[in-house]
């Protein structure tokens, strides 16, 4: 019923509002550092050679930023899916691949501590 | 009445307190001269200056403009004595205004100057709020030459926040010398943030990372006090950007004061929206 009158009243949960948060969150870290986006997206292609070479990884749904953290410090946030043994190279069909790459989303910490490891 | 006279007791030691922002339009000048009132309002010995050198406002938006006689360049070339050059408000005689010069540039002052001017202004003053130019140059770095304090305001929106975020670098190299830096969001439209249409005030709190010490609607009431040259902080209602700017005030005198809800504002819709957001 409340859903009805959110939609009659035009409310939306996030609106661009949000996305702009987003982007300068993002944005505000690479002026900071004087680090362009293009060279952090080099950056995170280093770093997936780096980890292909001891892991399995899922490369389509890596993640690497730079995040702000209160007191305008900063961090590198990779997430970087593994794939199950001896699946990367198999050529699994699209379906499969997605929900896969769920269970690999879910398990974002975890994958993080295995390639600190 | 030619000369202002200015408080004799020559023991002060004020706070000095920059308004900057790095994009320019955000509301420096209007913050400078509503708070600036607000503080005198308090029984605050206040000063504004206005830095923006070559592009004069604040004394339009005091409604001071037709008093100017001399400036603060020709203070700092010995033209004459600063008590000829400050200014006295017209409601408040603890309020006083030091303009800057209308046909000179930027250029026509360094740091090390404003800074020794500043150091004799602040002499009289119990508060002294420096009006910056908009820009990360000359202009920004005379009017933070003598500050120990800054208010950075910024509107929600993204060029605004990305500028601030690049002055609140710079102030921070100066950390030794400016103490706090403290944040006023300006220009809110509680109705697009109810709808997330425009950037939470937290969000942008968080990006700067500094300490929140004002939230001001947007109000169509500033245009009509600019008009009449008589800041809204002195007339405006307790819903006004008027208040907001008064809490601001009193917050700098180290009183806790409590955000308005700038929701209470919405309209018959937006309160209805409020119901079921
Ligand atoms: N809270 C507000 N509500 C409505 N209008 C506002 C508000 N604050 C500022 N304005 C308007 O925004 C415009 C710019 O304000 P102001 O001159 O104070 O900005 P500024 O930062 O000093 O600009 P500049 O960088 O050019 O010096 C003015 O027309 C002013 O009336
Ligand atoms: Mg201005």
């Amino acid at each position: 019923m409340k859903s009805i009158f959110r939609w009659l009243l035009g409310i939306k949960e996030s609106g661009s509002g949000v996305t702009a948060a987003n982007r300068m969150k993002l944005m505000v870290v690479h002026d900071r550092y004087q680090m362009p986006p293009a060279i952090v997206e080099q950056m995170k292609k280093e770093l997936l050679e780096v980890a292909s070479k001891y892991f399995e990884i899922d490369p389509e749904t890596a993640e690497c930023v730079i995040k702000s953290q209160g007191n305008r410090r900063a961090f590198i946030s990779a997430i970087v899916p593994l794939l199950k043994r001896g699946q990367a190279n198999t050529n699994a069909n699209s379906n499969n691949r997605k929900s896969n790459n769920k269970n690999a989303k879910a398990k974002d910490t975890r994958n993080l501590q295995a390639s600190a490891a | 009445m030619t000369e202002t006279e200015i408080n004799s007791n020559s023991n002060f030691a004020g706070k000095v307190i920059v308004v900057t922002s790095g994009k320019g339009g955000v509301g420096k000048t209007t913050t400078t001269a509503n708070i600036g009132a607000a503080l005198a309002g308090l029984g605050k010995n206040t000063c504004v200056i206005d830095m923006d050198i070559g592009l004069r406002n604040l004394d339009i938006l005091m409604g001071l403009e037709n008093r100017v006689v001399y400036n603060l360049v020709e203070v700092i070339e010995g033209t004459c004595k600063l008590k000829q050059a400050l200014v006295r408000d017209k409601k408040f005689p603890n309020l006083s205004l030091l303009p800057a010069a209308q046909t000179r540039d930027k250029t026509s002052v360094n740091a090390e100057q404003v800074k020794a001017l500043i150091e004799e202004v602040r002499k009289h003053f119990d508060f002294v709020l420096v009006d910056c130019p908009a820009g990360i140059e000359s202009g920004f770095q005379n009017s933070i030459a003598g500050a120990d304090e800054a208010l950075v305001v910024v509107t929600p929106e993204m060029s605004s926040v990305r500028d601030a975020d690049r002055i609140v670098g710079l102030l921070e190299a100066r950390r030794d010398q400016i103490g706090g830096v403290h944040l006023i969001v300006n220009r809110i439209k509680p109705g697009l943030i109810e709808t997330h249409q425009m950037m939470s005030i937290e969000d942008i709190q968080e990006i700067l990372a500094l300490d929140l010490i004002g939230m001001v609607p947007d109000d169509e009431d500033i245009v009509v006090s600019t008009n009449k040259g008589e800041p809204l902080s002195i007339t405006g209602s307790n819903k006004s950007a008027g208040q907001a700017y008064r809490n601001i005030a009193r917050r700098l005198t180290g009183e806790e004061v409590p955000f308005m809800d700038l929701n209470k504002r919405l309209g018959f819709m937006g309160r209805i929206k409020a119901m079921f957001a």
